[in-house]
């Protein structure tokens, strides 16, 4: 964490609201946090906070109605390659014509890169995600998990300096989840990635980020936020019975209640 | 096991209904100067193979139909993008095809012939006139119907419109456009067929005309032997291009 340096993302007094004043519905509400390089920082909130809203106003999907999402000190009006997302429904982000290989490759293209070297430089992701032996498969030939790993290699091409995540396990069963949780947890570190990730789910926000940003519903405003304390690697079993997990997990579990 | 069975009861049964044909033909049940047995319509096929007759006539047909239809399609595809994704477009195009899409293609064959002359311009005008309905029915659906999801991904990428257009939208619509050129292709053998006959242009249609007006009735059936044979290969192709170019479908949702 470099003091003086901008953060690679922040928002600053973000607000939202849909419609015309007075039928207008307030989604986020003055909303400020930055997310410093390198570090994991991990948004929960039940559902209905907006917190997948908040992501795509950071990501420059959605202009926000008041206030600004920066990246690197500059406003953020329209998407940036620089920012990348990758959304909850998987199923739904991936080209299912093409193929997994294929699908990576949209991130080079947009980039410009040439034709011939996409395989080159598509085997090491691939061989990351543990896809290598699917390049050939199409989507609707995965299994789940697989089809996110396929969108996060995908989002990985793009070489983005900052990674927003919306709910990216959550559609997974729990092993999967578990094992997709790990692997990721791993390649963030050991590439030191600076991720903004978004979950209703309190233990996978600490059990993952280094900050942990509650969110509270109607209107979506912020609540707490908590430096997570706890060693790396994480791991499954001994992370969630660490005596501070826990007392993280009381004291989020007061302001979001019971879902 | 399924499939080899089906496969078996089909030609069972076209083998009754020719089998049939050649009974009614074999008792003079009708007149043999209007019906003529299977074994004489194959004959004259046969005849018109050994000698060569068959190839030029089928090679103009053949010619008409596909240079027709994907005329059609092309157009069908191109406007059906434009329509698709600008309202104004839409406002500009929507009434006139809605005005020209009821009108019977073989009605304009007259007018046609009169501003293109007996060429093969005009049929292929036409041929492409009446098919292109389905096909651009089709490619408005197939270009609206895209998952908003996908065009988030395509904006997060950055990718300009007519990149978008050709990544997202042109593959997303494939299935339903091909739905449409499978309907239209079917409908460009008939209209083939008629525009030769309207028009007097050598081709199968004509030959057909000309045998029914020498009462040749075996000819008659020969020509439309070969125009089944011509409609069911193209059809064929159709459904291989389309299992092919479309395999990334999940199975389920085929056929």
């Amino acid at each position: 964490m470099s003091a003086g340096a901008p953060p690679v993302l922040a928002a600053r007094g973000v607000s939202l609201a849909f419609g015309t004043p007075p039928a207008a519905r307030t989604i986020l509400s003055d909303l400020a946090f930055e997310v410093p390089e390198r570090e994991f920082v991990c948004i929960v909130g039940p559902s209905g906070c907006g917190k997948t809203t908040l992501l795509r106003v950071l990501a420059g999907l959605l202009p926000a109605s008041a206030g600004e999402a920066h990246f690197q000190g500059r406003r953020v009006a329209a998407p940036q390659p620089d920012i990348a997302i990758i959304f909850q429904d998987y199923g739904r982000a991936l080209l299912p014509w093409r193929t997994v290989a294929g699908n990576v490759a949209l991130a080079f293209e947009a980039r410009g890169i040439p034709k011939s070297e996409h395989a080159v430089r598509s085997a090491p992701l691939l061989a990351k995600m543990r896809l290598a032996e699917h390049a050939d498969k199409f989507p609707a030939e995965l299994s789940g998990g697989m089809q996110q790993r396929v969108q996060i290699a995908r989002c990985l091409a793009q070489e983005p300096r900052v990674l927003l995540m919306d709910e990216p396990f959550g559609a997974l069963d729990a092993i999967t989840r578990q094992t997709l949780q790990d692997e990721f947890a791993r390649l963030c570190e050991s590439e030191h990635r600076t991720v903004l990730f978004v979950t209703h789910d309190l233990e996978e926000a600490i059990y993952l980020g280094d900050r942990v940003i509650a969110l509270a519903a109607n209107p979506g405003r912020i609540v707490e936020i908590i430096d997570v304390d706890l060693p790396r690697p994480r791991r499954q079993l001994e992370t969630r019975e660490d005596y501070r997990f826990l007392e993280y997990r009381h004291r989020l579990f007061q302001h979001l209640g019971h879902e | 096991m399924r499939r080899l069975a089906s496969a078996a009861s089909s030609v069972a049964f076209l083998t009754a209904v020719i089998a049939a044909w050649w009974l009614v033909a074999e008792t003079k049940l009708i007149n043999p100067m209007f019906l003529p047995g299977p074994q004489r319509a194959l004959a004259t096929l046969w005849g018109w193979i050994d000698s060569g007759e068959l190839w030029d006539p089928l090679g103009k047909t053949v010619w008409r139909l596909f240079a027709g239809w994907l005329v059609a399609s092309a157009i069908g595809i191109a406007l059906g993008a434009a329509i698709a994704s600008s309202a104004r477009a839409r406002e500009l195009l929507e009434p006139t095809a809605e005005f020209l899409r009821p009108l019977p293609a073989s009605a304009l064959l007259p007018p046609a012939v009169l501003l293109l002359g007996l060429t093969d311009t005009m049929i292929v005008t036409v041929i492409a006139f009446g098919t292109v309905w389905p096909i651009l029915l089709g490619s408005i659906h197939g270009f609206k119907a895209i998952d908003p999801r996908l065009i988030e991904v395509a904006r997060m990428l950055r990718f300009p419109p007519l990149a978008r257009a050709f990544k997202f939208q042109l593959p997303n619509a494939l299935p339903e456009i091909f739905a449409g050129m499978r309907v239209s292709l079917a409908l460009a053998l008939i209209l083939t067929v008629v525009a030769e006959m309207l028009s007097s242009q050598p081709g199968l249609g004509h030959m057909v005309l000309v045998a029914a007006r020498a009462f040749r009735s075996a000819d008659i059936f020969a020509g439309i032997f070969v125009l089944g044979v011509l409609g069911f290969l193209t059809n064929s192709l159709m459904q291989y291009l389309e299992a092919y170019l479309l395999r990334w479908r999940p199975a389920h949702s085929e056929g």
